[in-house]
């Protein structure tokens, strides 16, 4: 070995040796700083979807109970909104004042689906401006009286 | 005036009778009459009519004037009227003193001492005071009548009773009671009251209009009556100017003025005509913000109208309702 050649050598470690020690002190003080990268999907190993049998649980009387009474109170609200829908029209007919139903909101302008964090901005666009659709006015006549065979009132009151 | 009232494809034509008695319209209707249909609609309008005369306030020497002039000594009566005072002293118990037949002086205070021509035009009586008399004492005494059931006398006691509306229900219970069977429905009609037996013309039950008391054509309610009585009491007809006030017939006992309650009509559904015409009147007086509870409290089939055209109808009277609008003008 030639004394220029132990130069040269020593020179090359004297300058990586640091080198790699700052790097390896570097490293290490990052990773201990931060949480480790979340595993993507892309690069995750695949989970298999469990597909075991769901057991059903033995239904609970109480619950069985609770389900049915929500179902016949939505049936006894469904009949007593008709009901109101159907007094409703029958005043505003008496009355003279147009009936309106009280239908669904015309559609909705919200957006569907929130702006996460992580989504993308919804796309702001000019809406157009449409006309406003008015709810759909019916007036509604009660039905006339059926026939009848007499008339009770005040007495002396011409037949 | 007889009237037939069916197809020529029935064998047997109702009989359908009317006739003017107690400042009213009478009118018998009989579906499908027997053989003794006539007699019968002819002896029932000689039940009214009996009854009209013996229990007018109009004519003097009726039965009923005889009894209200002798006050605390014995009158011998007709049959129809000393049943008649025997059924308004009834009912002014069951109604706790709001049907009260003590209020002739108060009628005729008010000028309405004469068969009026109510149904032509709104009256003006000026002779008529708005001040009706005092009762002696100032406060109502109990209406104590003594009666001799087999006398048939009556002591009417020192105030002078009115039998007009219990009369007319009284007439058509009688007058429905003897043709029971004369065909296979009946209906009797006088000034409001009304009894409807079997299953009318159609046999599912005769309809029965409720007028409109603010004077509209369409009915304020329909009702479907099987077996059942009816009465109504209202001011439509029967209200006129005493004076420079409004009045009409319908007085309350306890104040004893035209009841200024906030009602235009009363009808009232039940088993009897006479028991129908006594709670309209009863339920009348109440008024507007008690009716609907008294009349629930009493099971109690009321339907009424009150001055701003509400209709109100109770619980009991629901079952008859066929068609009804909730609002009169």
């Amino acid at each position: 070995m030639t004394e220029r050649g132990t130069r040269v050598r020593w020179t090359t470690a004297a300058l990586v040796a640091p080198t790699a020690a700052a790097l390896f002190t570097g490293t290490t003080v990052w990773a201990a700083g931060h949480q480790p990268a979340t595993v993507t999907a892309a690069t995750s190993p695949s989970v298999p979807t469990p597909t075991a049998t769901v057991t059903a649980a033995p239904a609970d009387p109480a619950v069985e109970a609770l389900r049915e009474q929500i179902a016949a109170n939505s049936a006894k609200v469904a009949a007593l909104t008709r009901t109101v829908e159907t007094l409703r029209a029958q005043t505003a007919a008496i009355s003279g004042v147009a009936y309106v139903p009280s239908a669904k909101a015309a559609g909705s302008t919200t957006p569907k689906g929130s702006g996460g964090a992580t989504s993308p901005a919804p796309k702001v666009t000019t809406p157009i401006a449409a006309k406003p659709t008015a709810p759909k006015v019916v007036v509604t006549k009660p039905a006339p009286p059926p026939p009848v065979q007499t008339t009770t009132g005040a007495s002396g009151a011409p037949k | 005036m007889t009237e037939s009232g069916r197809g020529s494809d029935d064998l047997r034509e109702d009989l359908r009778v009317s006739f003017r008695s107690m400042a009213s319209e009478v009118r018998i209707w009989v579906v499908a009459p027997n053989d003794d249909g006539n007699a019968r609609v002819d002896e029932a309008r000689s039940i009214i009519e009996r009854v009209a005369a013996t229990c007018t306030r109009f004519d003097p020497a009726s039965a009923l004037m005889q009894a209200n002039g002798s006050g605390r000594r014995w009158t011998v009566l007709p049959r129809e009227c000393f049943d008649a005072i025997s059924a308004a002293y009834d009912a002014y118990r069951a109604t706790d003193g709001l049907f009260d037949p003590r209020v002739l002086r108060v009628l005729t205070a008010y000028g309405y001492d004469t068969s009026l021509p109510f149904e032509s035009r709104r009256l003006r009586l000026s002779e008529g005071s708005a001040s009706p008399p005092a009762r002696r004492g100032g406060r109502a005494r109990t209406w104590k009548p003594k009666f001799d059931a087999e006398q048939l006398a009556v002591k009417v006691g020192p105030e002078p009773i009115d039998l007009g509306g219990i009369g007319k229900g009284l007439a058509v219970r009688w007058a429905a009671s003897h043709l029971k069977g004369a065909g296979s429905s009946v209906l009797v009609e006088a000034g409001g009251d009304l009894m409807a037996t079997g299953g009318g013309p159609d046999g599912d039950g005769w309809m029965v209009a409720v007028e409109n008391p603010c004077g509209g054509s369409d009915p304020t309610a329909v009702l479907r009556l099987r077996d059942r009585g009816c009465a109504t009491s209202s001011t439509r007809v029967r209200s006129w100017t005493s004076g420079d006030t409004e009045v009409h017939h319908l007085i309350d006992p306890r104040t004893r003025r035209s009841a200024d309650v906030g009602l235009q009509s009363v009808t009232v559904v039940g088993p009897d005509p006479a028991i129908a015409e006594v709670w309209s009147k009863a339920l009348f007086v109440v008024g507007r913000a008690d009716i609907r509870a008294a009349a629930d409290a009493r099971d109690l089939a009321a339907v009424w109208v009150d001055n701003e055209g509400r209709v109100g109808v109770s619980r009991t009277m629901r079952p008859y309702i066929a068609w009804q609008v909730s609002r009169v003008s």
